[in-house]
Formats: structure tokens, C-alpha cells, sequence
């Protein structure tokens, strides 16, 4: 009979969906109850929404704050006091791709690799992201810990959201409040100095890729005042683009996110290449070189790329 | 002129094999980022019975046995007992010690399934679409090398060898396809490496509540097809008239080695070598005998898989190496010395 | 208890490989299939066994067409020891003869007393049992070749066909194994063998079947059938007769090239 049974998939699938589903039923956490707290002098205890619309219950003030991803690092330092993060995720210190290395190699809390290290922290809140491994999060909503997704976005507004959705969680709404205040006074200055400005043509090109709609580049690009040239011409997210095809659109100005000490090595590169160095950008020197670290940042760093890139900008549009 | 067959006694082999299982399985949910002694990994798992292992009242030890160690060090077991089954039973099948599930592409092809029901959207819209697919992708690409390579009951070991040269080949291709298209994202190129590369961190109850009953299916099915598979020893005809149906046989042995080693690939990825080298050990102690090889060979399996895992997260530490390159590393060279060894014998 | 085909033919990709064969394995009796190669004397075996289905006509067990019989009755009838006695993993002799009670056992059976006499006494007729231990791998072709004749045995079989059987033996196995074959038939069973050695036929078996590009030439008893005249005919050979010096009686063709 096993043998017969082992023969038709189809009854597999059925017998092992039953079985599945009889266990999982029986396993899965309750669902979680409408909140009935009420909260006490410190807003705590609380039910928040996160980024992937889950209700996260946070029963106290968090004082044990995992962050798990270079986004929420960058946000929570300036945020919340630093006894309070006691993990960080492992590209904080990485001085190639973190804005906060200075802070994070300062700061006693360990570097988080696996899913064990975070259990062992006890913490009271950890920040993932939606693009986070899901059998991580798994495990780590298994152990009880209470997790907050950050969502993906792609513009500045996002980053905006996210601080306040970040000090809402953590409970620090004032703090999240000056943030969101300081970036946007920031960009209501840098619009207030390209307006009225002819907007020029502006291409990113790193490593034979390009950004179009629907990134963040986008945003930057819009917000200093310019025209992103791979979004005119419908372009979407990070395609790869030819130097043959650089050059028929022919932009007045490119961008390449490098490190530092890459400046001039970034900057001959693209005066020299094939069909790039032909363009009008080139020939004009009208080259923008931006930190890496802050045209691709998640969190309100991005805005010193919109005010490198608006100075760049201006620079060239005063020379002619 | 030979002496007799020495094997030791059955009930020895497998006392002495369930006993190593339990203290590998015991020494490796101690091992981590926190190491936790043998002894102490008893008492919390007796704990468990009676403590909550998740919440803020919750034994921070306890916690990590539960929700990290436990589910993967059984689904470490539930995959190496599957992928060692069903490499016997491809061996018997083939009646070719060469055949196993990584050499011949059927796990590149579970992988393949695996990778197809991400990028489609399919796993995470309901947790059985991930075993579904990849079973079928096992399936398929086990049926494809058996319908051409095998003729009465036997394959030549160069077809063989070949046509899991070419359907390696291919499937990797077709997978490397998936990760290229524009519309995928990056979730499912990171999920789609891990599937080539084999590797069990994260691994969840879910994981095993998906593993368990299939490969528990799997395992009984093979021992009931045991005299089934001994009877090809001497080909298909002499099989047909000894009372067996030989192509229902040969249907059943496919779907339960596709089943295995679907799910397997399922929930670890494609682990190499497995397959291939646990059946063969296996046999040298107790013999080509099916229903005494089967058991054996999934607890040693089970221990295999577990004991390269521990290897895999301690050699290194605190950086895991991916589990497919361990049992590589053990595996490839023992698929070397086979081939001299067969080549010594067939003169080739 | 027969075993017979009536007619019976096989055609396998528009090309037929045996045609309106008739041909009778009765009890006492041992029948060579002669013919050259790819005369059909392997197609037919397997017909008779029950391996293939034949394509026209029908073979038949007691008169009731095989594909009728239930397989397990059918398996307990007829035997048949293969060409390639190759083994691919080392199986003990012992084990090799056990799988003749296969269709004596439920699927989840052990073998019960009655089994194992009966491969005991399988292996006691095959004169195997002083190696019933040995790793069948490591034997020598002719022992292989007895090990699975005492696997035919150990399924009780009355019928047992054997696929060309001293082909990779040398002379003094060859003629083992067909003394033992005729014993077997004389102890009641009905033996059919496929034979390209003409002489042992002759000197064996009591009925020939000649075969010629997948058709029945000639059957009967022995004599009649393997003539130097039907056997030069179908061979394409001249046959002259040479007598062995006393005390051998039997009389040895030989053949040389029209």
C-alpha cells in the first residue's frame, strides 16, 4: 500500500499537505490580539505598523535595539542614546559602504552575523529589512524577539518615513522629528538655489550600469534641479548601458559614485572612455564625482549627494 | 581465490550507528557561537518539554537550542538520510555504482525547480509550491537520463557519466538564466546561490515540518521497494521472470529517489556527494542487500550530514563555510579513486 | 504442464525478429534453439518466457496465453538464466539464489523454513553450496553460470530456459553445464536452451528447434532436425562427420566453408 501510495505524487503532495497543514495549524503563533494596552507616562506599552504592514507590539521603552541592517544604524545613532544599541549590523564598520564607520568602531556593541548573535543579545526590538533574508526573520520572530521591518523605497520621502516610523518604534519621536526637520530644511535650500535654473541633462554611469526611474538617484537628481536622462528616456532601476549608447544621448553632465582616493583615477575614466569621453559632459569637464557612501546611502545621509551634485551643478551653469 | 564474506552482524552495525547519530546530533546543537557542552545540551533539551523557548521569560540558551540549533541539526539529518536513499536507490536502479543524485543532475535539477518556484513568486505565496517544484525538477531530469542511458536493466557507466555531464551542464545553464533576466530581484538571485551552494544557516521548524513527512514517505517506500531493487542485479529480464513488473518498479524507484531527493534539495540546497558516497561505504559493511542497506545507509546519511555541517560552521568559525564545499571536499576525491578503481577493473 | 508458442512472432520497429514460430518445451525433455546469429533463438526465449509480448500469435502456459497468467504463477512456471550473468554489486551466492523465492513471498515476508530448503536444495543440485558464501562477483563464469541455473531451481520452476549458457565457458564447463541441463531434464523438467554450438546440441539434447533469420526451419527430436544436409543449408557450411577413437560413441560435425 506504501508502495502504491509512494507511486502517485498527487497523493503525496495530498498526504504531505494534510500532514503540513495539521502540524503548522497546530504549531503557528496566535494571531495577534487587537492591543488593549494602555499606555502608560512613556507612550510604552505600544503597537506599531511596520514597513511591511505587521503589527509589532513593543511591551516597554526599547532599551536592548538590534539593528540588523546599515539603514537603521545610520538612523538610530544620531537618534537614541548609545547604551541603547547593543548590536549592529556587519557593514557598519565597513568603510566602504557605511557612513557611521567612525561611530560603529567607536561603539562596544558586537557586529551581527548570524541569527545566534542576536538571539544572545536579548534585545527588545530588532530592525530588519523587507529584503532580508525571510528564513532569518523567520528564526528570529520564532524566538519571540519583537521584529520591525524597514521597507525598500525609492526616493527621499521614503528615508523621511522611515526616520519617523524608526523613532515612533524606538520611541524617540522628538529626536526623529529634528531629523526629518534638518533634511528637509537642507533640500529646501539647495531647491531654493538651482530654481530658475535651466535644468541640465544628467546621466549616472558606474561600472557600465546606469539609474532611471524609480531609484533613488532619481530623486537626487530631481531635487538638485536636473533632468535624469536614463528616466527620460524610460529607463528603470539599474540597467547596463553602453558607452556607444552614453553617447548617443550624448548628457551635459555625469555622475559616478567612487571612493575616496578613486576621484582621479574615476574622473580619467570616464574622460578617456571609448564613446564617453566623447560626450559633451566630457569634453566639458562636467563630471560629478560623488561619495559612493552617500549617493547610494539609505538613510538621511543621501542628502549631502543631493548637495554635492546640486553644488556640481551650479558650478558648471555659473561658468558658462 | 577469495575467502567468504565477512560482514559484521546487522543488529551491530545499526546499534553502533543510531548511537553515533544521537552523540554527533547531541555534539553538534551544542556547537556555535555559544558553545554549550554536551551535557548541559541534554538538560535543555529535557527542559523543553516544560519551558517556553521564546519571549523575554525565556532561557536565552534555551532559546537558541530551539529556534536555531535543534531544527538545523534535524534538518542536517532528514536531508543526508534522503539524499543517501536515494542514491542507493538510483545505484540499484542503474545497477551502476556511479549513479547518485548530484553526479547524474537530478538535485540540479530539484535546484532548478526550487529556483523556478522563487522566481515565479510561487514559494512565497504558499510554503508547499518549494518541495512541489523541486520534487518535480528532480523528477524530470532522473527520468530524461534514465530514458537515455539505460538498456535492459543496465547503463554503461561512460553514458552515464556523460549524460550527467550534459544535464548538469544544461540545468546550471537554465538557472544562470533565471538570475540574469531583468525582472529578477534580488532576493531571488541570493536564494538562487544558495540553492547551488548548499548551506542550512536559518533553517526553521517549517523546514522541518516540510522535510520530515516526505522524507519520511520516502524512506518507508524504499524499504518496501528493497527485494524490488536487488532483483535487477542481473537485468531486467531475468528480473521479469523471477515475478517482478519490472516497469511498475521501475516507475516506483524513480518517484521515491525524485521525491528524496527533491526535498532535499529543497531544504539544503544541492549538497554533493552524498549520495554517492554513503551507499557505497554502506555496502562494503552490510552488504548490497537492500532491505538491510536502506536503514543503515539513511542513518549514516543522517550522521554524514550532520558531522559536515558541524565541520562547515566550526573550521572557520565564526565564518560558515557553505556545505556543499565540505562534502565536495570529501566527496570528490573518493568519486576519483571509484573511477580509478573501475577503470583498473574494466581495463578501460 | 507445457509451455508452448503458437505462431508466435515479434516485430520491433517494422522489422520482425522471429515470425510464425511454433514450438513445444514439454517435461523430460531438453530442446536446443540452434541457428546463427540473429536467427531469432534469444527473441523466441524471451517469448517463451514471458518478456516480451509477442506481436502475432501467442505463447502459452497449459494453454492459457501468458500475458494472462498472473505474473507470480507465471514466475513459479518458467525460469530463465540470462546471457550476461554479469552481477553489479557483491551479493553472497547465497543471497543471488534467494531471489528465486521472490514470487513465493509476500512483499514484506522473510524467507520462512520452506524457502530456505528449497534454496538449500537448489544449491545442493547445482553443486554450489561449498561457495553458498562467497561474494558472487569474484566467481568464475562457469560458477556464476551454475549460481543462477540454482536460482532458476530455487523458484520451483518446472520450466527453465537458458540463454546461450556456455557462451564465455571453456570446453570442459561448457560440457559441465549442458550434462547438467540434460540431468535436470531428465529428472523431469522441461529445458529449452539456446545453443550456438552445434556439436554440444547434438550431443545433449533430445529436441532441436533450427532457426534461420527468425523463422522455425525444422523441430523435432535431434536426429531428425540438426541433419548435416538442414544444418549445412542454414549455416551456409559443408558438414562432414569425423568419429572420436573409442570409447566415445558420439559422432562430431565439422565444418569448413562451402
Amino acid at each position: 500500500m506504501i508502495t502504491a501510495v509512494a507511486t502517485r505524487r498527487p497523493v503525496i503532495r495530498g498526504i504531505a499537505a494534510a500532514l503540513l497543514a495539521l502540524v503548522l495549524g497546530a504549531c503557528a503563533p496566535a494571531a495577534t490580539p487587537p492591543s488593549t494596552d494602555v499606555p502608560g507616562a512613556d507612550g510604552f506599552p505600544r503597537t506599531v505598523t511596520d514597513g511591511a504592514g505587521r503589527s509589532v507590539r513593543l511591551p516597554a521603552r526599547p532599551l536592548r535595539i538590534v539593528s540588523q541592517t546599515l539603514a537603521s544604524d545610520e538612523m538610530l545613532f544620531p537618534m537614541v542614546a548609545p547604551e541603547r544599541l547593543v548590536g549592529l549590523s556587519s557593514l557598519s564598520r565597513d568603510p566602504k559602504y557605511s557612513n557611521v564607520v567612525t561611530e560603529a568602531t567607536r561603539h562596544p556593541a558586537p557586529s551581527i552575523e548570524s541569527a545566534e548573535d542576536i538571539v544572545r543579545l536579548r534585545p527588545d526590538l530588532v530592525f530588519v529589512t523587507t529584503y532580508s533574508r525571510a528564513e532569518l526573520v523567520q528564526v528570529l520572530e520564532s524566538t519571540g524577539a519583537p521584529v520591525y521591518r524597514l521597507a525598500n523605497f525609492d526616493d527621499l520621502e521614503g528615508v523621511v518615513a522611515n526616520l519617523r516610523r524608526i523613532g515612533a518604534a524606538v520611541g524617540d519621536e522628538p529626536a526623529a522629528e529634528r531629523m526629518v526637520t534638518e533634511m528637509q530644511r537642507r533640500l529646501a535650500a539647495v531647491a531654493a538655489r538651482r530654481a530658475g535654473r535651466p535644468p541640465m541633462r544628467v546621466l549616472s554611469f558606474s561600472g557600465g550600469f546606469t539609474a532611471g526611474r524609480g531609484t533613488t538617484f532619481d530623486d537626487i537628481v530631481r531635487r538638485a534641479n536636473g533632468v535624469n536622462e536614463a528616466a527620460a528616456r524610460g529607463l528603470e532601476k539599474f540597467p547596463k548601458l553602453s558607452e556607444e549608447q552614453v553617447l548617443a544621448w550624448n548628457p551635459d553632465v555625469l555622475v559616478a559614485g567612487v571612493l575616496p582616493g578613486e576621484t582621479e583615477s574615476a574622473r580619467r575614466r570616464l574622460l578617456t572612455g571609448a564613446g564617453v569621453g566623447q560626450t559633451t559632459a566630457a569634453r566639458r569637464n562636467q563630471i560629478v564625482l560623488i561619495d559612493t557612501r552617500r549617493l547610494l546611502a539609505v538613510s538621511q545621509h543621501v542628502v549631502d549627494a543631493v548637495e554635492q551634485l546640486a553644488d556640481g551643478l551650479d558650478a558648471f551653469q555659473a561658468a558658462r | 581465490m577469495t575467502r567468504a564474506v565477512p560482514r559484521p552482524p546487522y543488529a551491530a552495525v545499526l546499534i553502533v550507528l543510531l548511537t553515533a547519530l544521537v552523540l554527533i546530533g547531541i555534539v553538534a546543537i551544542g556547537v556555535g557561537t555559544v558553545s554549550i557542552p554536551p551535557l548541559r545540551v541534554v538538560g535543555l533539551l529535557t527542559e523543553a518539554f516544560h519551558a517556553p523557548w521564546s519571549g523575554r521569560d525565556a532561557d536565552p540558551e534555551l532559546v537558541i537550542l530551539m529556534a536555531i540549533r535543534v531544527p538545523r541539526v534535524l534538518v542536517a539529518g532528514l536531508i543526508g538520510a534522503a539524499l543517501a536513499v536515494a542514491g542507493a536507490q538510483m545505484q540499484g536502479l542503474f545497477q551502476n555504482p556511479m549513479a547518485s543524485p548530484d553526479v547524474i543532475g537530478t538535485s540540479t535539477g530539484a535546484a532548478l525547480g526550487a529556483v523556478l518556484a522563487f522566481a515565479l513568486g510561487l514559494a512565497q505565496s504558499h510554503v508547499l509550491w518549494l518541495p512541489a517544484l523541486s520534487c518535480l525538477g528532480a523528477a524530470t531530469s532522473l527520468a530524461v537520463v534514465y530514458a537515455l542511458t539505460t538498456r535492459r536493466g543496465r547503463t554503461s557507466v561512460a553514458m552515464l557519466l556523460l549524460a550527467g555531464v550534459a544535464m548538469n551542464a544544461l540545468l546550471s545553464s537554465l538557472t544562470t538564466f533565471v538570475i540574469s533576466l531583468q525582472w529578477v530581484r534580488y532576493e531571488v538571485a541570493q536564494e538562487v546561490v544558495f540553492w547551488l551552494m548548499g548551506g542550512l544557516e536559518d533553517r526553521t521548524w517549517t523546514h522541518v515540518w516540510m522535510a520530515a513527512p516526505l522524507v519520511a514517505l520516502g524512506l518507508a517506500a524504499a524499504t518496501a521497494l528493497a527485494r524490488d531493487l536487488d532483483l535487477f542485479t542481473t537485468g531486467e529480464d531475468a528480473a521479469a521472470t523471477l515475478g517482478l513488473d519490472v516497469e511498475r518498479a521501475k516507475r516506483r524507484v524513480l518517484a521515491v529517489a525524485a521525491v528524496l531527493s527533491g526535498t532535499a534539495v529543497a531544504v539544503g540546497g544541492v549538497l554533493g556527494f552524498v549520495g554517492l558516497l554513503v551507499p557505497h561505504a554502506l555496502r562494503l559493511i552490510v552488504g548490497p542487500s537492500h532491505r538491510r542497506l536502506v536503514p543503515a545507509v539513511a542513518i549514516a546519511g543522517a550522521i554524514f550530514v550532520i558531522g559536515a555541517d558541524l565541520v562547515a560552521r566550526t573550521v572557520l568559525a565564526p565564518v560558515e563555510i557553505r556545505l556543499g564545499i565540505i562534502t565536495g571536499i570529501c566527496g570528490a576525491p573518493f568519486f576519483l579513486w571509484l573511477l580509478g578503481r573501475y577503470r583498473r577493473e574494466v581495463g578501460a | 504442464m507445457s509451455l508452448a508458442a503458437a505462431g508466435a512472432g515479434l516485430s520491433i520497429a517494422g522489422r520482425w525478429l522471429v515470425r510464425g514460430a511454433s514450438v513445444t518445451i514439454e517435461p523430460g525433455r531438453l530442446v536446443a534453439l540452434v541457428g546463427p546469429n540473429g536467427s531469432g533463438k534469444s527473441t523466441l526465449l524471451r517469448l517463451l518466457a514471458g518478456v516480451w509480448a509477442p506481436t502475432e500469435g501467442n505463447a502459452t502456459l497449459d494453454g492459457a496465453p501468458l500475458a494472462r497468467v498472473p505474473r507470480r504463477t507465471l514466475a513459479r512456471a518458467v525460469a530463465l538464466v540470462p546471457q550476461d550473468t554479469h552481477i553489479a554489486f557483491a551479493f553472497s551466492v547465497r543471497e543471488v539464489v534467494a531471489m528465486g523465492r521472490h514470487a513465493h513471498l509476500g512483499r514484506f515476508e522473510r524467507e520462512r523454513p520452506a524457502d530456505q530448503t528449497a534454496i538449500d536444495e537448489a544449491m545442493a543440485r547445482a553443486d554450489i553450496a561449498a561457495i553458498a558464501d562467497r561474494d558472487a562477483t569474484e566467481l568464475s563464469g562457469g560458477e556464476r553460470q551454475r549460481v543462477l541455473i540454482a536460482r532458476s531451481l530455487a523458484t520451483e520452476a518446472r520450466h527453465l530456459l537458458l540463454d546461450e549458457p556456455t557462451a564465455s565457458l571453456d570446453v570442459a564447463h561448457a560440457l559441465d553445464v549442458l550434462a547438467f541441463c540434460r540431468r535436470l531434464a531428465d529428472e523431469g523438467h522441461a529445458v529449452a536452451v539456446a545453443l550456438h554450438d552445434l556439436n554440444l546440441a547434438r550431443r545433449f539434447a533430445t529436441d532441436a528447434v533450427l532457426l534461420r533469420e527468425g523463422t522455425v526451419v525444422a523441430s523435432g527430436p535431434v536426429d531428425r532436425v540438426l541433419t548435416p544436409g538442414a544444418v549445412g543449408e542454414v549455416f551456409g557450411v559443408t558438414v562432414s562427420i569425423a568419429t572420436p577413437p573409442p570409447p566415445d560413441t558420439s559422432s562430431v560435425y565439422v565444418f569448413s566453408k562451402r
